[in-house]
Formats: C-alpha cells, sequence, structure tokens
C-alpha cells in the first residue's frame, strides 16, 4: 500500500466531507428548530447544483457568485415553502412531515424534469490544479472546502453573536418560553426554514465545485441518504456534528475504499458504504444521541 | 424523544443494509450456479381466471387457426381495425433521459409504418399500428403492474419493453406469466436470456459484447499494447458488460493490471484513480452509465492520469458528454448500438444477401423530428433501438400472418433483415439478439464519428490519445 495515496485519498476525502458536511447542516437545522424531517432534502442540493450550472453556462458567472444567489434562492424557497407547508406541519406527528417534505422533494424533481428535462448535465470551470503526492488536486474543489468552512463560521457568528441567531437558538430550545419571552416565533421558524434550505441549495453549488457533472433533476438522492447518515452520526440537530459526520463520512469513502482495493477487493466502494453503515451503527449503539448531540 | 425515535429508526435501517449486504455478498456466491430468481418463481405462478380473459381476447383479435400463409387460405374472419402495441416507458425518473428518446424512435417508427409502409400486411390487408404507452417512472413495481394492465385491460395485441436492464428484468415474468412476445430494445443485460424465458426477444447486442468491439479496434491500430485497465458500475448491464470484456481481453491475449467494480451511485472516483495511475496500464475500458461516465472523465483529467485510449461504454456517446466535459471530451471512444452516422443501406444489405426493410436513416429523420417537435433533438441510440424494435415486430407479424404470440415468437426466429439500425436475428433458443454488431464511435473536435468497423466508419480511428493537458491547451483528437 502507498502510504502517499492513502493520504491522498484522505485529503480528498476531507475535502469531499467539509461539502458533504455543509450539504448536510441544512438538514440539521430544519429538524433542530422544527422538528420537521426534511426527507426532499436531495431536491434542494439539486436545485443548487442547477442554479450552479444555469448561471455559469447562460451567464457566465462562476460559482461563487453562484453560491451567494443560490443561498438567497434557497432562503426565499424556504421561507415560502414554511409558509405554504411546513407552518401546518409543524406541531403534527414527524410521520406527517415525512409525506409532506417527500412530496415536496418528488415536486421539485418533476418540475426540474419539466423544464429541464432528464438529460445529464455538467460545466467546465477550470482555475489550474495544484500537485500533490504525485497526483494533482483541482482548485475548485480546494475552493469548494474552504467555502465549506468559511461558510460554518460564518453561520456560528450569526447564531452566536445576533440577536436573530439568539432567537433561532432559544426558539429551538423552547418555541413556548422563546414566545413568552417576546419572540415571534412564527418569523423564526421561517427564517429557520429558509435557512436550512438556503444551507441545502448552497451545499449544491459547493458540490458541483468537486463534481460538476452529472447533475439531472433525481441527483438529490444519494445525497439525501447520505445526508440522514451524516446527521445522525453527528447528532440530529447539531450543526457542528454534521460537520464533523460529513469529514468522518468523506473519509471513510475515499480512505476505505483505498485501503479494501489494496486488499484485494474487486469492490472497495461497496465495502467502504458497508464500512460507513457498520461505523454508524457502532456510534449509535454507544451514543444514540450522536457524536456531538448533548 | 423524538431525536431518540429518529435514531432509533435509522440504526434500525443501517442494520437492515448491513443485513441485506451480507445476504447480498453470500448471495452473490451463489450467482449463476442454478436456478430462476425469486420473482421469476413468483409470477410464473398461474391465476386461472386471468389466464381465461387473456385466452379469449387472443381468440377476438386471432386468425382462424386453420389459418397459416396468406397463399393458402382465405381471410380470417375477425381482423383487427388496428394493432395496438402496449408500452410501459420511463418518462420521468432515473431513466428518463434514455426512455424519452427511445419512445420517439419508436414513435416515429409508427409513424413511418403506417404513413409511408401504410401499415401492417396480414392477409393482403394493411393494418395501421396504434401505441397504447404508460409512464413506468423509471419503478420496477410501476412496470410490471402497468405491463399487467395492457395485458389485461387494455388488451394490447403486443408489448414492447421498457428501458434500462434492471427494469426490463422486472417486466419480463409479467410477459412469460401471459405468454406474451416482449420485444425487448431497452435491456441489454445478457441475463435476460439465461433465465430461460420463451417469449422475450432482444433487439440490442447483448451486454457482454458492448465493449469487444473496442478491443478488438485496440488490437487492429496497436498490437503491441499489452497492459489494459477494466472498471465497471455494479448494476445488471455493466457488471455483464465488464465481465464479458474481461473475458475476452484474456481470450485476445491481453494483460489486465486493473479491475474493479464501483458503485452505482458512485460520487467520486479519487481512490480508483490513485490505483489507476500507478498500475501501468495504457488502454482503459470502462462499463459506465451516463453521470459516473461523465464524472470518471473529469476526474481522470483533474488528477492528469493519461492513457493512449479510452473506452467508455453509453456515457460518451451522448451529446451531453461533449457539452459536459467540452474539449477533454475529445479522443474518447463509445461504443454504441447504432448512430445516426451509421451506414447502413439497401444496397449493403442486397450486397449480403439480407432483406433490408424500413426507412434508411436519412428517411427516418423527418419522422423523428415530427415527433419530438424540435429539430435539435438527433436520434441516440435509444431511439435506433426503439424504432428497430417496431419494424422487427411489423416484420414478425408479416412472417406469421397471425396475430397469436407463440406464432409471432416463431416468426422472430427466422428473421434475418438489415433496417437503419443494422442486422436482427434472434437466437431461436433464449432470444438474444446475434445478428448485430456494435459500432465504435469517438469524439473528434467536437463531433461523435463512427470510426470502427472500418467498413462503417465515417473517420479514421484517432490514436494514440492526446493527453488531457494537450487538450486543455487546445490539441484536438482529429487527423
Amino acid at each position: 500500500m502507498d502510504i502517499g495515496d492513502l493520504f491522498f485519498n484522505i485529503t480528498s476525502g476531507l475535502i469531499l466531507g467539509s461539502i458533504y458536511g455543509i450539504s448536510t447542516i441544512g438538514l440539521s437545522i430544519i429538524f433542530g428548530i422544527m422538528r420537521v424531517v426534511n426527507v426532499g432534502h436531495g431536491a434542494f442540493i439539486m436545485l443548487g447544483a442547477y442554479a450552479a450550472f444555469w448561471l455559469f453556462t447562460i451567464y457566465g458567472l462562476i460559482p461563487f457568485i453562484s453560491a451567494v444567489v443560490s443561498l438567497a434562492m434557497g432562503l426565499a424557497i424556504g421561507m415560502i415553502l414554511f409558509y405554504i407547508i411546513m407552518r401546518r406541519i409543524i406541531r403534527g406527528e414527524e410521520l406527517m412531515s415525512l409525506i409532506a417534505m417527500y412530496g415536496v422533494g418528488i415536486f421539485l424533481e418533476e418540475l426540474a424534469n419539466y423544464l429541464w428535462h432528464a438529460d445529464y448535465r455538467g460545466y467546465s470551470w477550470y482555475i489550474g490544479a495544484i500537485p500533490y503526492l504525485g497526483l494533482r488536486i483541482q482548485l475548485t474543489a480546494i475552493s469548494g472546502a474552504i467555502l465549506s468552512i468559511a461558510t460554518i463560521a460564518a453561520l456560528f457568528v450569526f447564531l452566536y453573536r445576533t440577536g436573530l441567531g439568539s432567537s433561532l437558538r432559544a426558539v429551538a430550545q423552547d418555541p413556548v418560553g422563546a414566545y413568552i419571552c417576546g419572540i415571534d416565533v412564527q418569523r423564526i421558524y421561517a427564517l429557520g426554514a429558509g435557512l436550512g434550505i438556503g444551507l441545502a441549495t448552497l451545499g449544491g453549488v459547493l458540490l458541483t465545485l468537486y463534481n460538476p457533472t452529472g447533475i439531472y433533476p433525481y441527483l438529490g438522492h444519494p445525497y439525501t441518504l447520505k445526508a440522514f447518515v451524516i446527521a445522525v452520526l453527528g447528532g440530529l440537530g447539531s450543526i457542528l456534528g454534521a460537520f464533523l459526520g460529513g469529514l468522518i463520512f468523506g473519509v471513510i469513502e475515499s480512505g476505505a475504499t483505498y485501503i479494501f482495493s489494496q486488499l484485494g477487493s474487486p469492490s472497495p466502494g461497496s465495502l467502504a458504504l458497508f464500512l460507513g453503515f457498520v461505523i454508524l451503527i457502532l456510534i449509535l449503539l454507544i451514543r444514540p444521541e450522536g457524536l456531538l448531540r448533548r | 424523544m423524538r431525536y431518540t425515535g429518529i435514531s432509533r429508526l435509522i440504526a434500525i435501517m443501517a442494520v437492515i443494509v448491513v443485513i441485506v449486504a451480507i445476504a447480498s455478498f453470500f448471495g452473490g456466491m451463489y450467482a449463476g450456479s442454478s436456478g430462476a430468481p425469486q420473482g421469476v418463481i413468483t409470477v410464473t405462478a398461474t391465476e386461472p381466471q386471468r389466464v381465461t380473459v387473456v385466452q379469449t381476447i387472443i381468440q377476438t383479435v386471432t386468425p382462424s387457426p386453420q389459418i397459416t400463409t396468406p397463399t393458402q387460405t382465405p381471410p380470417p374472419i375477425v381482423l383487427p381495425d388496428k394493432i395496438v402495441i402496449g408500452l410501459a416507458v420511463p418518462l420521468t425518473g432515473a431513466q428518463a433521459d434514455a426512455g424519452k428518446r427511445g419512445f420517439w424512435g419508436i414513435m416515429a417508427a409508427v409513424k413511418w409504418v403506417n404513413e409511408v409502409y401504410g401499415g401492417v400486411n396480414l392477409y393482403g390487408r394493411k393494418i395501421p399500428l396504434e401505441v397504447k404507452y404508460y409512464n413506468d417512472e423509471s419503478k420496477k413495481d410501476l412496470v410490471q403492474a402497468l405491463t399487467e394492465r395492457l395485458i389485461t385491460v387494455d388488451k394490447v395485441h403486443f408489448i414492447l419493453s421498457t428501458y434500462s436492464s434492471p427494469l426490463v428484468t422486472a417486466q419480463a415474468p409479467i410477459t412469460e406469466k401471459y405468454k406474451y412476445v416482449l420485444v425487448n430494445w431497452g435491456a441489454a443485460t445478457d441475463y435476460m436470456y439465461e433465465q430461460g424465458y420463451k417469449y422475450v426477444v432482444g433487439i440490442p447486442t447483448p451486454a457482454s459484447k458492448y465493449l469487444v468491439t473496442a478491443l478488438e479496434a485496440l488490437r487492429s491500430i496497436d498490437p503491441n499494447l499489452k497492459k489494459i485497465a477494466i472498471m465497471y458500475k455494479d448494476d445488471e448491464f455493466n457488471r455483464a458488460s465488464g465481465i464479458g470484456a474481461s473475458a475476452k481481453a484474456k481470450e485476445m491475449g491481453y494483460q489486465i493490471v486493473y479491475e474493479k467494480i464501483y458503485p452505482a451511485d458512485i460520487k467520486d472516483f479519487t481512490p480508483y484513480i490513485t490505483e489507476l495511475a500507478r498500475s501501468g496500464a495504457e488502454a482503459l475500458f470502462v462499463s459506465a452509465h451516463y453521470a459516473d461516465g461523465q464524472l470518471l472523465s473529469k476526474q481522470l483529467a483533474d488528477a492528469g492520469v493519461n492513457f493512449k485510449y479510452i473506452a467508455i461504454n453509453v456515457a460518451a456517446c451522448l451529446q451531453s458528454y461533449y457539452e459536459t466535459l467540452g474539449k477533454l471530451a475529445d479522443g474518447i471512444l463509445c461504443p454504441s448500438q447504432w448512430e445516426p452516422g451509421t451506414k447502413y443501406s439497401p444496397a449493403l444489405a442486397r450486397s449480403m444477401g439480407i432483406e433490408w426493410f424500413g426507412p434508411t436513416t436519412e428517411e427516418f429523420m423527418p419522422f423523428f423530428r415530427n415527433v419530438t417537435g424540435d429539430p435539435k433533438i438527433l436520434p441516440s441510440y435509444h431511439s435506433g433501438l426503439g424504432a428497430a424494435a417496431v419494424l422487427a415486430l411489423v416484420k414478425a407479424i408479416e412472417t406469421a400472418q397471425s396475430l397469436d404470440q407463440d406464432a409471432i415468437r416463431q416468426a422472430f426466429n427466422k428473421l434475418h433483415l438489415m433496417t437503419f439500425y443494422g442486422v436482427i436475428k434472434i437466437d431461436p433458443a433464449t432470444g438474444s439478439q446475434v445478428g448485430h454488431e456494435m459500432v465504435l464511435g469517438q469524439w473528434q473536435n467536437g463531433r461523435f464519428v463512427i470510426v470502427w468497423p472500418q467498413e462503417a466508419a465515417e473517420a479514421r480511428l484517432y490514436y494514440p490519445l492526446p493527453t488531457w493537458d494537450e487538450k486543455r491547451a487546445g490539441k484536438t483528437a482529429s487527423y
């Protein structure tokens, strides 16, 4: 086994994992604040990926700008969805939110299919690469990781250094208490929904910085599954946990695939996925609340 | 409480996934050893009442059993006003892109049959075709339900398959149950012909032969190249294609220095690419679909891992591949069932002593454009397959002079014809396609041109490929 190659894969896993993490945080925020299980999460990632694609191919806008546009778009969509749908299911059973958000996801996918067809699209934005351990890492991928870290830093500043952030945390902890203290809970819920969906669409843009191919209406399905695993791994509702879970998942996906392949497995990727679930089970057995949730 | 509940739910799901993975692993060890899959056993169980209904339907549309040929017997008493073809097809869902392209091909061919050919010739009477179709949403359970509906409720005369190996694999047991011929244009997996199905006839060249053309072309252009790498996706079609390529490569004396299966929903090829870079392989053969084919190419270019020759199934044949990768796509080869540039013609059929049937590619194009309503959409190989399925069915009906499923199945065995899609000939024992040959296309300066076999080629195969960096600098793969 080549140690250099192993490190290359771990680095690659960390880069991809940071993007997985940011793509998962939206799921955690919506659950953390409203207890709504957004099983349509992948559809919003898909919207973000399409935003990056269309803005690049039609207007020549680089993905950094698309990230801002996509975040704003997601915020708006999330708030609208809150007032139309989530508001009505917020006090219902979890199954109700599962079905409603599943429906939203299907609607968005089929809308995308109707508008843009089911072609597999992609774009090429090349800004250079840096040599690393005998191979190369694209600057676009590195910039995706940097943007992910910057986003989580900004999110923490927002949550812990602003009044709105405090309100969000207060509503997440105790909506009744927050209401008694004079916080407009409905407005904060809407903001939480917007933030959660906005981070999912932003995640879609960042994913295209690592992988700008295979953009199509149903691309979100595997990301939904991954996001749930990552969110549970890190602790549902925990922002830092989601990010850490993303990093762990990315490293397992990349590093374990390489190790299993070196050990002679003909299908190392499947074994790595298997290992990912084994680790998830072990963590849930030891800490059912996830890594970082108290 | 809710956190714990969700955690437990996810934990239970994860345990199930692990159990299924373990079961699949051990189950896989027995794969190919014997027998039909469980699904087949389930659906071949007969339901007497339904069988009666189907028999009644068949009797109303089937010519008298004594009538076997048009010359020997008078026309039957009852001939239908139209011959209805039933179709479940993925117009949405994961297979929607290919499904739509195939559907357009089917509709264009039906239009040609009705408007130019005049209809299906049964006892001297021209009977038009009609298509009854449903969107199966790329879902296996829906394919099965809709196929059953087409047979028992809509009472269609014939069934054309849906698209994609997983979906047709789910569909075949239903048509077998009702003893309906399934004209399979959508599944290339060899699995279809290893199950003992009696009513499945294949139009596409089986998956195991997909990459063979690319191997043969490489041997011809560079007999000294020995070290190759093979990768394939873990699904029905690509597994058959990859294993077939591997077996053929060994038979041809190639040294396979790297061979791996990757997961169906892969999002990162980095671990594979680090190994490919050290493998010493000079040529790369990949059995991929769409997104994974695009991703692998992009990540190979990103990492700067070069090969003299790269052939990628399916993904690289599509226009979207070039649109996604731009000049990086230049030089990449793709084995295809058919491309609009393929040169099959009545003259070629005559020279080979084979009957020609249907429109030429040029004659087919206006019908295709009419169906899509968008002149910018070109037919893909899915379209060619769909159209060929219609043409083969028409010829089988005319050969049988019957609408009886068993007579049509027998007639398929006798077919040996050339269409714009190529030669169609069925193996009587299994129903698989044995007459059709794959063509090999290559992206050359932004155009996907046929480069192999030489007699069907539009351009000379460009070899060796420019490196990724050379392509970024503007070098093209054209002479």
